[in-house]
């Protein structure tokens, strides 16, 4: 198996990974994924999974990071790349936070036969992630969480 | 990305209408004005979601929130979500909790 083909930067944002970057992040992702999605059904699980990850990174930002410590900061960028061997775009979304594996290549189910009232009110974000785009990986790269989003393009 | 709520009670339901976006940042908002209603005596619940581009698993939660603290043999009715929307909702085997209604007029 040879190396992949190394994958072409088409857009990027950084900003800190507080509730105040949320509206431009989502506007980042919004206006740029429909300039290389189009706006149909694909942008819309584009903007799902990238919203469901962030929102772990976000929402769960440790508190006790003290001032020797970089500010907790997030990274995206708009790539074209490959995958099983045709074009796609992929979103690499990546944070400084310490390195948490959500385990994305484990098959999240949903279990529809618990009764309304005993589901639990979480565990939906990642099932979606994996339900909306055509892959997902994640890995502790630099020093940074990687998440890379990979959708087929026609 | 914002989320416009209003909250109109009627005698036989209560009426939430949504125009926006419903995700992590917007939702907690939609999560008060649930809190605000006295679900736990709340036999229906109809959430406009027309003017709603945009859903995530926050939303979602809100949904699955209200419809726990109503009584069983409630009704949680989501009237005019999108395709992307109903999509979501029925993958999450949220369908159980909410009825999915596509227009308002279909409505008594």
């Amino acid at each position: 198996m040879g190396e992949p083909k190394p994958m072409t930067p088409l857009a990027s944002l950084d900003r800190a990974a507080v509730m105040e970057s949320w509206d431009e992040i989502q506007a980042f992702v919004a206006e740029r994924g429909e300039q290389l999605l189009g706006s149909g059904p694909a942008l819309y699980k584009l903007r799902l999974a990238t919203e469901e990850l962030l929102s772990n990174v976000i929402r769960y930002a440790p508190s006790d990071r003290d001032d020797t410590q970089a500010p907790l900061h997030l990274w995206l960028t708009f790539l074209h790349g490959e995958f099983q061997g045709k074009p796609a775009l992929v979103l690499q979304l990546e944070d400084n936070g310490p390195a948490f594996d959500p385990q994305l290549e484990r098959e999240r189910q949903i279990d529809t036969t618990q009764p309304i009232q005993e589901r639990p009110i979480g565990g939906l974000g990642l099932f979606l992630v994996q339900q909306s785009v055509d892959h997902v990986d994640y890995a502790w790269s630099n020093q940074r969480n990687r998440y890379r989003l990979f959708m087929g393009l026609p | 990305m914002s989320l416009t709520i209003e909250s109109i009670s009627h005698p036989s339901h209560h009426l939430i209408n949504l125009s926006g976006e419903v995700d992590t940042k917007t939702a907690t908002s939609l999560m008060d004005a649930l809190a605000e209603l006295e679900l736990a005596a709340l036999l229906e619940l109809r959430i406009d979601m027309a003017d709603v581009a945009f859903l995530s698993s926050a939303g979602l939660r809100a949904l699955l929130f209200a419809k726990q603290k109503m009584p069983y043999e409630s009704r949680l009715v989501v009237i005019g979500a999108n395709t992307a929307i109903v999509e979501v909702i029925t993958k999450t085997g949220l369908t159980e909790a909410v009825t999915l209604v596509a227009d308002i007029s279909l409505l008594s």
